[in-house]
């Protein structure tokens, strides 16, 4: 009997259900985030040239972001990326150009963002993300795409948060009649190097944790060495090699124009392990030399 | 022609229901913070050194509003370099931080009994020969709670600061969701011991102001079969990986380190779906203490 009386209803109100469904889901914008990008109009062949991705969480908490900026590979070559101008304090995936034409990041902002804080442009809500350097190869328009936005709520439990992605693009025409671009020959800042022990209980490693930042812009890559061996790429945070002898950890943190920062630790040998080893090898010599003994004298 | 009228009748409500429903989001996320510039002749002088130890500055931050009455208030520049003033007894603080870089700002309050607000971040654009006033930022209430397990029917208190002789509301969000709320006392404090007959589970425990959006940070109680005493050596913060009672850049590293492995620990898999995520993250971010 009531299913009958809501097919009624259904079939007498299709349109209606039509517009309530419509309304609902545009009522869902309300709580959007918006990515765009902002750069020139215009430049030529040779010339570097920066793209600002803006986030605008409309009034919203928003904590953590995670994006890819695709970019045609023919015409542009990604040049670097800069974090002085940026709202993201704590990086989960430094900005990287995965492969050609895409560059990749994600990052959390504890405490969360709502908005931008301009006096002079109040409706200018938009908060700088990160700004990216390129160079123009080839004339031509390039189209600048934002894919596989990840943006979520500061609360508590990740809720994700609907993004807009808003691309952008520019055209490059002619040679730059001058190169006019500054080299930059200054090292990143000295930065320090923290390890984090391994738990007592827990399967966590020991991890060297550190963190360089460069005046013109950002890290590029870190190496490592342990105990003076050779230097191999590296993350933060570094599992170190489990030793009972203590030894030097060496990090260097390049910027993209190569320049080079080093720092030197000494990393004290994780002797409390190292003897639970040793306490438990004797326990077992010492059963053994039980076990012999009460075979003998059987 | 009866339908044609019922039907538009009855979008008209549906309209209506759905307009209202969009005022009221927008409600619900109401700003409590109004921003104002004013200019300043000439430079601005350096507190106390901490903001870059000159006083040549051109161009600077004011931060005002309400926190706690006697609460310490901190802003952390992106350099780390941080200024603190102290609350009045009307919870009222003013900060002014010189500066010449856009930047973001992050604020947080203790109040005078150790407890510390949620984080607050101001990403600012400056101009200089201006000092941009940002005015009316009201710290949620803090929070929490002498046990972190409750056995049904056992008693638990719930306190914090808050603004003086103000209305408190505290959420319970769980298996059963409730709300009730006090009025904290003149010195700014709110105190409730009440007994508790929810159903059995995990139960997450804010508090705020009405009409904020803003809330404490959020304190984890388990309704069970016993109760546990909140100590340091108990207390239950998703991500705190080596249990110092903050979630700061050390938990974050180990969190780092098991990013997209298989098989976690489970205090880094904050959300236990069995992958360290975005989502992992966002929640060490929200409670991030440090």
């Amino acid at each position: 009997m009531k299913n009958i009386f809501f097919k009624k209803i259904i079939s007498k109100n299709k349109i209606l259900i039509f517009l309530v469904l419509f309304f609902a889901l545009n009522n869902t914008k309300v709580l959007a985030a918006s990515l765009s990008l902002e750069l020139p109009k215009n430049v030529s062949i040779g010339e570097k040239f920066s793209v600002d991705l803006l986030i605008d969480p409309e009034n919203q908490s928003i904590n953590s972001i995670e994006s890819s900026i695709i970019f045609p590979k023919e015409i542009l070559k990604y040049n670097s990326f800069s974090i002085k101008q940026s709202s993201i304090p704590v990086w989960v995936e430094e900005p990287k150009e995965e492969f050609l034409g895409t560059i990749h990041f994600a990052g959390v902002i504890p405490g969360g963002l709502e908005r931008l804080y301009d006096p002079m442009k109040g409706n200018n809500h938009a908060i700088p993300v990160l700004r990216f350097y390129f160079i123009a190869i080839k004339s031509g328009s390039a189209n600048f795409e934002i894919k596989n936005s990840l943006v979520l709520k500061n609360d508590g439990k990740g809720s994700a948060v609907y993004v807009s992605e808003n691309g952008s693009s520019i055209n490059i025409s002619g040679e730059q009649t001058e190169n006019i671009q500054q080299v930059d020959s200054t090292p990143p800042e000295p930065f320090t190097v923290s390890i984090i022990d391994r738990s007592t209980f827990g399967r966590n490693p020991r991890l060297a944790v550190f963190s360089a930042s460069d005046l013109d812009g950002a890290i590029e890559h870190y190496e490592v060495s342990v105990g003076n061996g050779t230097f191999s790429i590296a993350n933060s945070p570094y599992p170190l090699p489990y030793k009972i002898m203590g030894y030097k950890l060496t990090v260097r943190a390049f910027d993209f124009s190569g320049n080079m920062r080093e720092q030197q630790i000494d990393v004290p040998g994780e002797k409390s392990y190292g003897m639970g080893i040793l306490v438990i090898l004797f326990i077992l010599l010492i059963a053994f030399i039980r076990y012999k003994f009460y075979v003998k004298v059987k | 022609m009866r339908l044609i009228t019922k039907q538009l009748l009855f979008l008209g409500i549906t309209i209506l229901i759905l307009g209202y429903y969009n005022f009221a989001n927008a409600l619900t996320i109401t700003q409590t913070e109004t921003v104002s510039v004013s200019a300043i002749v000439g430079s601005i002088p350096s507190l106390d050194g901490g903001g870059g130890g000159g006083g040549s500055y051109q161009s600077g931050v004011r931060f005002s509003g309400l926190a706690y009455p006697g609460a310490t208030v901190t802003v952390i520049k992106r350099d780390g370099k941080t200024l603190s003033v102290t609350a009045n007894q009307s919870a009222e603080f003013s900060i002014l931080v010189p500066e010449t870089n856009w930047q973001l700002f992050t604020l947080f309050a203790v109040d005078v009994y150790g407890r510390k607000s949620t984080l607050l971040n101001f990403p600012t654009v400056l101009y200089s020969g201006y000092i941009t006033d940002i005015s009316g930022i009201r710290f949620a209430p803090t929070i929490n709670t002498d046990k972190l397990s409750v056995k049904k029917g056992d008693f638990i208190t719930i306190e914090g600061s808050s603004l003086p002789n103000t209305r408190v509301y505290i959420d319970f969000e769980g298996k059963d969701n409730s709300t009730f709320s006090l009025i904290s006392n003149p010195e700014g404090v709110y105190s409730v011991t009440m007994p508790i007959n929810m159903t059995e589970g995990e139960y997450v425990l804010r508090s705020y102001y009405q009409g904020d959006s803003r809330t404490s940070k959020a304190v984890r109680v388990t309704v069970g079969s016993a109760s546990i005493l909140r100590t340091e050596v108990t207390n239950n913060i998703p991500g705190d990986c080596n249990f110092d009672q903050q979630v700061t850049l050390v938990d974050f590293s180990v969190l780092a380190y098991w990013y997209q492995k298989p098989n976690p620990p489970r205090c880094v898999d904050t959300n236990s779906d069995g992958i360290v995520n975005l989502v992992d993250f966002s929640i060490l971010a929200f409670y991030w203490n440090g």
